[in-house]
């Protein structure tokens, strides 16, 4: 692997940028792995990253049927956090958080982690209660956690209103100071090149056909670039979880939606902190490119496609503008969606299945982009070890039948 | 240059602008683009990157250099694409991104390191220190990005919206468009036709299709709506089509500026034409270098001539009409550097003909003039011999890219077509059809043929029969040489990276051959890692150029790559118009009840509650708000308080399977429900937990009042529709949302009995005759209401059922009836403190979606007779032992924040100064549990909490201390109680 720096960057551009080599290997599958990772997003190849980093499993494949990032690690808007109010989530996802923090030295890859803060506003009275349940929840855990005013919301983000007369005035926030933003390419492409350069074998335009189980075992795969034998997968296709688990013949508890966001024409830097607000449906930032990225509510149909409805997108301006009156005038360039899928207590489901050697790793709905290094982390460990990693271990889909819930979306109603 | 009027601009008004702080003059009509090439100026901007002159490009949508900064006071707008927007007198036009000025920038020295800065380089350094990134890099490559400021100030324009509903639909009115609906427009359907530019058909040369094209619009009059100045921006499923329409400045009294059209159509015909894109070549940026076809439209529509000395570089006949037109009109035409080597078309030889020089198998190797072009490089392809020509103006013509952005963002079909080297729908979308140069059809004897049987098509799948078959035969057809596949000019490496590609990112060949190199082949990922379609023009002109260097690069033609996917909005859109009026107070419609009036007069402090305005509490003069509480909660404990309770969700339920709903729904047992009486019931989710609480009546037969907390009501109607429409189809029940049918007025207090009963005397209040639970029809003041006795407040209650416009005048009776009683009017906030005293939960206060109804202590509320939504979930083996108990401090005066944690120590603390932050010093801390309502009670003098614990239950009056967080990290010693912490017999509920 070229190691990157700004030497490398300096003794290239003198000798006419001829050196530089693929960031991974992009190869056609072999017929048997130890192990094969199906989804080439951010979590599919933190996974193999830390397969063959912390657990020196290295004959391992990631299967992708378009190019890596094409899913939701490369359409989300990169809202990147840990003040969750459940211990199972919370606790996750600051593992994860520590994880970004060295990221980019780690894959010595600019994942462009940018920690500048991110306001969870509060715009009713219930909402000021369940902010400060977090924050107290957070504090617990020590979890850098603040509950700011409506004046010291303020005086964080000049340019959000405040004002008493807004249809939902905003009443107070939470603040992060070390959540922010990611380049969400960057961090599919750093893991690959990363787990490319261990020898982790990675396979675009790949796609998953079929799963051989016999015995209640995983045998072999079934791709559009020929058959793999492997004793082990791990499932990490987002929005495909039941899709794929149905080839394994597992059924899971999960809803397929779409989730939309969009971003304006680039501007000057004029917003320096992530910005959401649940009440209303807005979360937005602005990218080191300069354009306002914009997330919206989930799309209430069930869907495959990826894309979704107009109203949703013109139904959230209003609000977006009662928040910053200023963006009127900016104007929207480009719009795309995700396919998410949502399970029961909208927590992810990291683990074990009923089929030996099928491991799941899904339903991350519209917020698992923050957890990409955690997760791979976590669920390395778990198909390594044939056993959960103490941090995944509440996430299994056994859950569901135990009924020991993680519902994180309805206690603190904080989508992303 | 001007050299005539075009009918498109008004050479009468002449209008005064100014750019960069220096004054000029255009006429109204002109565009920006128009108004600066019609005074000279060609240099109008600097790129992003490396900050390299630019000028006007081109004449539309596609135009990737000229934005600018329009004004500074509140009509400033940012990002404005000078081919789009009309000048206006007084307007001031302002560079972007350079300083100190537009001639002499500082950043122009980039352009020198631009080896340093190729493609992705960003990704490869500034990660050795966090702080750095954070404090230093990250915060100078986003003030180098991004292009004008961010408005400071309010806007003050004008949007709306209009929903349109149409048979067909024609996007383009260009003469493939107008055929079509020349073929529909006598059929009585409802046609609507739009177009982005503001005279559409204005690029035709030939006088009889000029001809043809004017009087067929005539013959189509007002048979057919047209907009014009109206882009299409999205095509979403079903034929939902959005679209944007600039108001024109001229006639715009309501100061509108945009308004959305929201377009619901049977069948869309897209005409939308193609997009001139251009060849790559080395210094292909310089001001003067135009897309050719843009030369056609400035000068027949403003009459501005682009230069004096023009050069074209084609590998097309199209672009031929376009330097003969200049020629007709007296430009110097130096020569046509044309890449193909054989030109057997019509118009070569035609301009041959009339002594234009044509260069064939040439391509330009460089270009010269720092900002502005002065001369080109031309080389032979056959012996790579150059030399040079000089000029003023360069046109470029790669050939047309048919415009499938619409049909692509459904997801339709594309496949490559070799005949115009582009890419066009394949199969179309249901009830759509293309036609014309968006199907590759190129001349306009072709268009309109395609419009024409497009036209008869629609027509024969609305079932008209009769179809139009013109007689065209005037129109000659014309024979095109073929287009050749050309989309760059082979260079060396140092040249490259002077070859721009996407000339607003500032992408070159040399980027995307480094991307290739660092394994970057997929389109989706050059584009990515490029930035190569990435700028404000979603790459309408680079993206196929891109596509056939990639293809070079990896081998592979082009007919076997994928451009990029085309997304929504087709132009950038303003967020203003987007939101429309639905801003400020609109924003969501805010509901208000009927003795809204009422409150105001009594100066409630409101607070939103869901949708709805609902008084907090009633301030005296001079009264705060804790001193407002207290004296509203003891008048309802002492004597008697009203509140407007008309928010609560209420759902009629009947049919003859209404009992059966309730029974599924409800955790406990309906069945035994009297006519005339009222049960409390808790509604589960499918996981077992409490989703929402209210009571139900029984009004009569298979008829039922149910009612709901404010904040669920809808949810919980959709939740029963979902239900019965999905799962239980075969009840016979009917649910209608009566929530602002009956406004509600709850009377509380012990003195509730008299002031009711000076309404009706003659009704029997006493608890024998009228129970608690139960419910009356009964005459009040001559209103027919329904009383029902249920009480939150732990007092003699009556909840009144009003019907709503007699809600102001049954309230003013109450409050007179109730005067010698100090009838105390008291809000959300007194109702939540008094329902605390009496441990009654709030659901969505002190439940939020993950507590069971046991944990909430209402275990016996779960039938074992029969099934209910949820039981299920309940049998699963995890049971927490969190219980839903009271907390009381130590201090009685110290009330704990709601949402504190609440913490158990294996000691006591010993000073206040041992506070949360030094207790963490030694790790985190578990949380036993949370309070999740929090108030002093006036009644008791003492603070009270509500909240869950784990092992709660055995917790309840034992000597246990906890600790609860405070909001100053200071933590509050509380005991724990039961929930009810007044009245624990419930004696008062019956006065
Ligand atoms: C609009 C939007 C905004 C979001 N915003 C945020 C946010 O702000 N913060 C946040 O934390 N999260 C956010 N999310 C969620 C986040 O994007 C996802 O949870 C996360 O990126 C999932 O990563 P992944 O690697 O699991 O999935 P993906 O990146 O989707 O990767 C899965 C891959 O599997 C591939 N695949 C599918 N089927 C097959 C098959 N049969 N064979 C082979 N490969 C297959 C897919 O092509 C895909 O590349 C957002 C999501 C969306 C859609």
């Amino acid at each position: 692997m070229k190691k990157f720096s700004a030497l490398s960057i300096l003794t290239e551009g003198l000798s006419g940028n001829k050196g530089w080599k693929p960031h991974w290997q992009s190869v056609d599958p072999k017929s048997q792995y130890e192990v094969v990772i199906i989804g080439g997003g951010g979590h599919g190849l933190a996974t193999a990253y830390y397969l063959a980093k912390n657990h020196n499993i290295t004959n391992v494949a990631v299967l992708e049927k378009n190019w890596i990032g094409s899913g939701n690690t490369g359409r989300n808007t990169t809202i990147v956090r840990s003040n969750y109010l459940l211990n199972e989530s919370s606790r996750l996802y600051e593992h994860s958080l520590k994880l970004w923090e060295g990221l980019s030295k780690e894959l010595n890859y600019n994942v462009m982690f940018s920690q500048r803060g991110v306001l969870n506003l509060a715009h009713s009275l219930q909402e000021i209660r369940d902010s400060k349940r977090r924050v107290f929840a957070n504090k617990l855990n020590k979890i850098d956690a603040e509950w700011l005013d409506s004046n010291s919301v303020k005086k964080y983000c000049k340019i959000i209103n405040t004002s008493k007369d807004s249809r939902y005035p905003i009443l107070g926030a939470t603040l992060q100071r070390r959540a922010g933003t990611a380049r969400h390419d960057a961090v599919a492409w750093g893991f690959a090149r990363a787990a490319s350069n261990l020898g982790v074998d990675i396979c675009e335009n790949c796609e998953v056909t079929g799963l051989q189980i016999e015995k209640n075992k995983i045998v072999s795969i079934n791709t559009t670039k020929g058959n793999i034998n492997t004793k082990k997968i791990g499932i990490v296709v987002a929005g495909h979880g039941s899709v794929l688990a149905r080839m394994a013949g597992i059924k899971l508890p999960l809803e397929t939606h779409t989730l939309q966001a969009l971003v304006s024409e680039p501007i000057k830097p004029i917003l320096d902190c992530v910005v959401m607000s649940n009440a209303v449906h807005v979360y937005v930032s602005q990218s080191d490119k300069g354009e306002l990225v914009i997330g919206a509510g989930i799309d209430s149909t069930n869907s495959y496609q990826q894309r979704g409805n107009f109203s949703i997108i013109s139904g959230q301006m209003g609000s977006l503008l009662e928040l910053f009156p200023i963006f009127s005038k900016l104007k929207m360039l480009r719009t795309w969606g995700g396919i998410v899928d949502v399970s029961p207590d909208a927590s992810p489901i990291i683990g074990e299945t009923p089929v030996k050697g099928v491991f799941f790793n899904g339903g991350w709905g519209t917020g698992g982009f923050k957890a990409t290094p955690g997760s791979g982390w976590v669920f390395a460990h778990t198909i390594a070890n044939n056993f959960p990693h103490k941090l995944a271990d509440p996430f299994s889909l056994n859950r569901f039948y135990k009924g020991k819930l993680i519902d994180e979306h309805g206690a603190a109603a904080v989508a992303h | 240059m001007r050299i005539n009027n075009s009918n498109s601009i008004d050479s009468s008004k002449v209008i005064k602008f100014y750019f960069n702080g220096k004054i000029y003059t255009a006429f109204e009509g002109d565009t920006i683009a128009s108004s600066l090439i019609s005074n000279g100026i060609f240099f109008t901007s600097r790129s992003i990157k490396y900050h390299r002159p630019r000028g006007v490009y081109s004449h539309s949508f596609e135009e990737p250099n000229s934005l600018f900064e329009v004004n500074s006071d509140e009509t400033y707008e940012p990002n404005v694409l000078s081919t789009r927007e009309n000048i206006y007198e007084g307007m001031k036009i302002k560079t972007i991104n350079s300083w100190p000025s537009l001639n002499y920038d500082f950043f122009s020295f980039l352009t020198l390191l631009s080896n340093f800065l190729k493609a992705g380089f960003y990704y490869k350094t500034f990660f050795g220190s966090n702080y750095l990134w954070k404090n230093f890099f990250e915060p100078f490559l986003r003030k180098m990005a991004g292009f004008s400021k961010a408005p400071n100030k309010i806007d003050k324009f004008k949007y709306s919206k209009k929903h349109i509903k149409c048979d067909v639909l024609i996007v383009g009115c260009g003469p493939s468009g107008i055929a079509a609906a020349l073929s529909l427009y006598k059929s009585n359907l409802k046609i609507l036709m739009v177009d982005d530019d503001s005279s559409p058909g204005i690029k035709l040369n030939e006088p009889n299709e000029k001809e043809w094209f004017i009087n067929t619009k005539k013959e189509l009059g007002d048979k057919v709506e047209i907009y014009t100045n109206t882009t299409v921006f999205g095509a979403y499923a079903d034929n939902y089509l959005t679209a944007v329409e600039r108001i024109n400045e001229k006639n715009n009294r309501n100061k509108l500026k945009t308004r959305l059209l929201l377009i619901r159509a049977k069948k869309v015909i897209f005409a939308n034409g193609s997009i001139e894109r251009p060849i790559v070549f080395p210094n292909n940026d310089r001001p003067g270098i135009f897309l050719s076809h843009s030369s056609t439209y400035y000068l027949n529509k403003f009459g501005v001539l682009l230069g004096k000395k023009f050069i074209l570089f084609t590998n097309n006949d199209f672009a031929y009409a376009d330097i003969l037109n200049l020629q007709k009109n007296g430009s110097e035409i130096i020569a046509v550097i044309d890449v193909r080597q054989n030109l057997d078309g019509y118009l070569p030889k035609l301009a041959e003909a009339k002594g234009i020089k044509i260069l064939k198998g040439f391509v330009i190797s460089n270009t010269f003039g720092k900002k502005k072009i002065k001369s080109i490089s031309v080389t032979s392809l056959a012996n790579n011999r150059s030399y040079n020509l000089s000029c003023d103006c360069l046109l470029v013509s790669g050939g047309f890219s048919p415009s499938i952005h619409l049909h692509s963002q459904q997801g339709g079909d594309i496949s490559y077509n070799h005949d115009i080297c582009g890419f066009i729908p394949d199969k179309f979308i249901n009830h759509q059809i293309c036609i014309g140069s968006l199907v590759g059809k190129n001349s306009f004897i072709d268009c309109v043929e395609s419009g024409i049987n497009g036209g008869n098509y629609i027509l024969n799948e609305f079932g008209f029969k009769g179809y139009l078959k013109p007689d065209l035969s005037e129109f000659k057809a014309i024979k095109y040489g073929k287009v050749i596949p050309f989309w760059a000019v082979d260079t060396n490496a140092k040249l490259e990276s002077k070859s721009f590609v996407d000339l607003q990112n500032d992408t070159t060949i040399a980027d995307i051959k480094v991307a290739n190199l660092e394994g970057f082949r997929n389109p989706e990922h050059v584009k990515r890692y490029t930035l190569n379609g990435f700028g404000t023009d979603q790459g309408k002109t680079s993206g196929i150029i891109s596509l056939g260097i990639i293809s070079k690069e990896i081998n592979q033609p082009i007919e076997k790559l994928k451009p990029t996917t085309y997304r929504s909005p087709f132009i950038p859109v303003t967020f203003g118009v987007l939101a429309g009026r639905q801003i400020r107070e609109l924003s969501d419609p805010i509901r208000r009840t009927a003795l809204n009036k009422c409150h105001e007069k009594l100066s409630a402090v409101f607070e939103n509650v869901g949708q709805w305005k609902r008084p907090w509490f009633y301030p005296k003069v001079n009264e705060k708000i804790d001193q407002a509480i207290f004296r509203e909660c003891l008048s309802v404990r002492n004597s008697v308080g009203i509140l407007d309770a008309s928010t609560l969700g209420k759902i009629m339920i009947s049919g003859k399977d209404s009992l059966t709903l309730l029974n599924k729904v409800y955790t406990n047992n309906f069945s035994n429900l009297g006519i005339g009486k009222i049960k409390y019931g808790l509604l589960l989710k499918e996981d077992g937990m409490v989703f929402d609480d209210g009571t139900t009546t029984k009004l009569s037969e298979n008829r039922y009042l149910m009612t709901t907390t404010t904040s669920n009501a809808a949810l919980v109607l959709d939740w029963l529709e979902e239900w019965l429409q999905t799962e239980w189809t075969n009840l016979d029940v009917f649910l209608t949302s009566v929530t602002d049918h009956w406004a509600v007025i709850t009377v509380s207090g012990p003195k509730s009995r008299h002031v009711i009963s000076k309404l009706n005397p003659s009704i029997s209040l006493d608890s024998e005759d009228f129970p608690f639970m139960s419910y009356r029809q009964v005459n009040l003041a001559g209103i027919a209401c329904r009383v029902f006795r249920i009480s939150f407040t732990g007092e003699l209650s009556y909840e009144i059922n009003i019907p709503w416009p007699n809600a102001t005048y049954i309230w003013n009776k109450l409050l007179d009836a109730g005067s010698e009683y100090n009838i105390t009017p008291y809000g959300t906030e007194t109702m939540h403190v008094l329902r605390a005293e009496k441990g009654y939960p709030i659901i969505g206060q002190d439940t939020d979606g993950t507590i069971n109804p046991i944990e909430l202590g209402m275990g016996k509320l779960l039938s074992n007779k029969k099934d209910f939504l949820g039981k299920r979930s309940l049998s699963r083996e995890f049971k927490s032992d969190k219980y839903f108990v009271g907390f009381k401090t130590i201090d009685p005066n110290l009330i704990i924040p709601e949402g504190a944690q609440i913490i158990s120590l294996d000691r006591v603390l010993n000073n206040d100064k041992e506070n949360l932050d030094n207790l963490l010093i030694n790790g985190s801390l578990e949380s036993e549990g949370y309070i999740t309502s929090s108030y002093f009670s006036p009644i008791l003098d003492h603070s009270i909490a509500l909240g869950f614990l784990n092992s709660g239950k055995e917790k309840i009056n034992t000597d246990e201390i906890f600790y609860a967080t405070g909001d100053n990290n200071e933590l509050i010693r509380t005991k724990i109680v039961s929930p009810v912490f007044y009245d624990e017999k419930g004696l008062r509920k019956d006065g």
